[in-house]
């Protein structure tokens, strides 16, 4: 699915840091990547691998202090919204980027109806829009995400429904405002197997029927694997990986990646044949002087522990950050 | 394994929670029957899965042997006694030989305690001298894998999979011959989620341990435990060893469950699977008379709506609550 076509969203080295009394942590460190239309992009990474300060940082939504932006670039259609003050991202967020979170009854005011955050949501992203009006939008977009009885959704507050439900109009308020990009956090984590199938077949018609490109973040690799078409890999603020999910998922080229898929429960296994990566993430405060993944690594030489290795191409759209991708690494 | 003799017993338990309303005359506004006469047993040595998803009474089923919550209905055999009868003083020391481990490692452990402080707690409540519990908390800490010198340590200081480390190794204290796993991986990463289930494979060899581990990830349960009951609003629909429910399911509900499972091969099946998925929020309870997933079955039939099917054995050690296995259809 490589298109063509300017990418909807660019990112170029960005950097993300924290101050903390023991320094600045640099949760976010060199990402870049591009999101075309009809892309789903996963990106996954164990806590603490700087996933969702990525996400955040694509929409703005970092609080500064304590956290900044240190560097790099983040295109939107050609704009740099690094650039932007908060009374443009306001435009940005909602209009050009919708996003869902991981708890869904967290990202709804618990005092008021689900009509009232609806109405009140679409009539601010768009002031043309008379009460009316927005209400059918509303309706229309509950329908979408599979409620067939929107006057009964409507007239609830947040308590009255249930985590798959709140996800659901989470996702019809962002998608009523037509973005040009999704953005997911976890939306599935907090969920039931049956309610996530659901949603994330609702996310992948979406994509399908108009191209909306979706970036999903998740540490579930069934997840990835049910509706991403590409996936970028993060460690300890890195990227390490990233390619199409078939190429990745069948023959990872970092050996962390393929430590994390050997560490999935396969049903056919034994327990104690599951592999599991010893050890524990960096800590971001004083991170490894060389590839973070090194300490943890079956695999490191010498030069692991003391460079970073570069974020390059590797061919077939893939691209990595590992020392030994060409040579013995690769399974 | 059969020969082993059980060591929990659960006989017809059942749980009503009603909700009030108003402010000054609360009454009953409406019910849930968590658990509905449900029955099992789990033998001495053995791991027994219990799988369902949110609200079909799994916790609530484990809480009730441990009685933290308490049934309304039905006996609670551990090692022959019925702990419902007990006094209070009499099931405080039997507590000893129950334990929990809870989903959340990090709101169930003591934030204001150090590390040694919440696995000694359980200990000095039994009166252990501080001398012995500290030597006990280190012993405790390398059975865990951790560094007993650290053990000063707050809570917060350590990663999830740490503190549900912590968490075993607290509930590991008293020696108890039973443990009660509340779904304790599923708030960690993949990677530590493999690291906590080798560790609880292997003291449960070690210390001869019992396991009721209850969870909605089908995956991990087949993998994990001995045996499965499948769950599903109160009602147990099936039983059997984890290795058939999860190759054979038999009851439609468990066919249903299994289909949206998301694996890291190629496989779209749980796309047709989601379509039909139960709208558990908006499905409308079916009436008390029929199958509890009567409502939303593929396979349902005139019967399914009139009587509710009982748990009956269809082969081997297999249960099934499902009229398609009972009687000859129509």
């Amino acid at each position: 699915m490589e298109n063509a076509g300017q990418p909807v969203l660019k990112v170029r080295n960005l950097r993300t840091g924290f101050a903390t009394p023991a320094g600045t942590v640099v949760a976010v460190d060199n990402v870049s990547f591009d999101l075309h239309r009809n892309d789903v992009l996963a990106i996954i990474g164990e806590s603490g691998s700087g996933k969702t300060v990525t996400a955040l940082s694509l929409i703005k939504l970092i609080s500064t202090p304590p956290g900044r932006y240190l560097g790099g670039s983040i295109e939107v259609e050609g704009t740099d919204i690094l650039q932007l003050d908060e009374a443009a991202m306001e435009s940005v967020r909602g209009r050009q980027i919708g996003m869902i979170f991981q708890n869904p009854r967290a990202s709804l005011d618990p005092s008021f109806t689900i009509e009232f955050q609806l109405i009140e949501t679409l009539m601010h992203h768009d002031p043309s829009l008379t009460r009316a009006a927005a209400l059918d939008v509303a309706t229309r977009s509950l329908q979408e995400v599979g409620f067939p009885d929107t006057a009964r959704v409507l007239a609830s507050y947040p308590h009255q429904l249930s985590g798959g439900m709140c996800q659901r109009i989470g996702l019809a308020m962002v998608l009523a405002c037509d973005p040009k990009l999704l953005i997911a956090d976890e939306p599935t984590t907090a969920l039931d197997v049956g309610v996530q199938a659901k949603i994330l077949l609702l996310l992948k018609k979406r994509s399908r029927e108009t191209g909306l490109p979706i970036i999903i973040i998740t540490h579930d690799m069934g997840v990835v694997r049910a509706i991403a078409t590409r996936v970028l890999v993060m460690y300890g603020g890195h990227v390490q990986e990233e390619g199409e999910v078939d190429d990745v998922l069948s023959s990872p080229r970092h050996p962390y990646t393929q430590a994390l898929i050997r560490s999935i429960p396969d049903p056919d296994q034994a327990i104690e044949e599951i592999s599991f990566i010893k050890g524990e993430p960096p800590n971001l405060l004083s991170p490894p002087k060389g590839c973070r993944f090194a300490p943890r690594c079956d695999r490191a030489v010498a030069l692991c522990h003391a460079t970073v290795p570069e974020w390059r191409g590797i061919g077939e759209g893939r691209m990595v950050r590992c020392h030994l991708a060409e040579t013995g690494a690769a399974q | 394994m059969n020969a082993q003799k059980n060591l929990i017993d659960v006989r017809g338990v059942s749980k009503t929670f009603t909700v009030k309303s108003g402010t000054f005359f609360r009454k009953a506004a409406a019910s849930t029957k968590a658990v509905n006469n449900v029955s099992l047993t789990i033998r001495k040595g053995e791991i027994l899965g219990c799988v369902g998803g949110s609200g079909s009474g799994k916790s609530t089923l484990g809480r009730m042997i441990m009685r933290l919550i308490e049934p309304d209905d039905g006996a609670i055999l551990f090692d022959g006694t019925d702990l419902r009868t007990l006094s209070p003083e009499a099931m405080r020391q039997y507590r000893k030989r129950l334990q929990i481990v809870f989903q959340d490692p990090l709101q169930s452990l003591n934030p204001r305690r150090t590390v040694a402080e919440n696995i000694a707690r359980p200990l000095m409540n039994f009166g252990t001298s501080p001398a012995v519990a500290n030597r006990r908390v280190d012993e405790l800490l390398e059975l865990v894998g951790l560094d007993p010198r650290q053990s000063y340590r707050y809570p917060h200081e350590y990663s999830g999979g740490q503190c549900q480390r912590i968490a075993i190794a607290r509930a590991l204290a008293l020696e108890p011959e039973f443990l009660f796993l509340d779904e304790p991986v599923s708030a960690l990463d993949v990677s530590i989620q493999a690291q906590i289930l080798n560790l609880l494979s292997e003291l449960q060899k070690k210390l001869d341990l019992t396991f009721l581990f209850v969870s909605h990830d089908l995956k991990i349960v087949k993998q994990f435990c001995d045996r499965t009951v499948v769950m599903y609003r109160g009602c147990m629909l099936e039983t059997g060893t984890s290795e058939e429910v999860y190759r054979d399911p038999k009851h439609p509900f468990t066919r249903d469950f299994l289909g949206t499972v998301l694996h890291v091969r190629k496989d779209s099946r749980w796309e047709q699977a989601a379509e039909r998925a139960e709208d558990l929020e908006s499905a409308t309870r079916q009436s008390e008379a029929g199958c509890i997933y009567a409502g939303t079955c593929a396979d349902r039939f005139q019967r399914c709506r009139e009587a509710a099917p009982a748990l009956t054995e269809i082969e081997g050690a297999r249960h099934v609550a499902c009229h398609l296995y009972s009687q000859p259809k129509q």
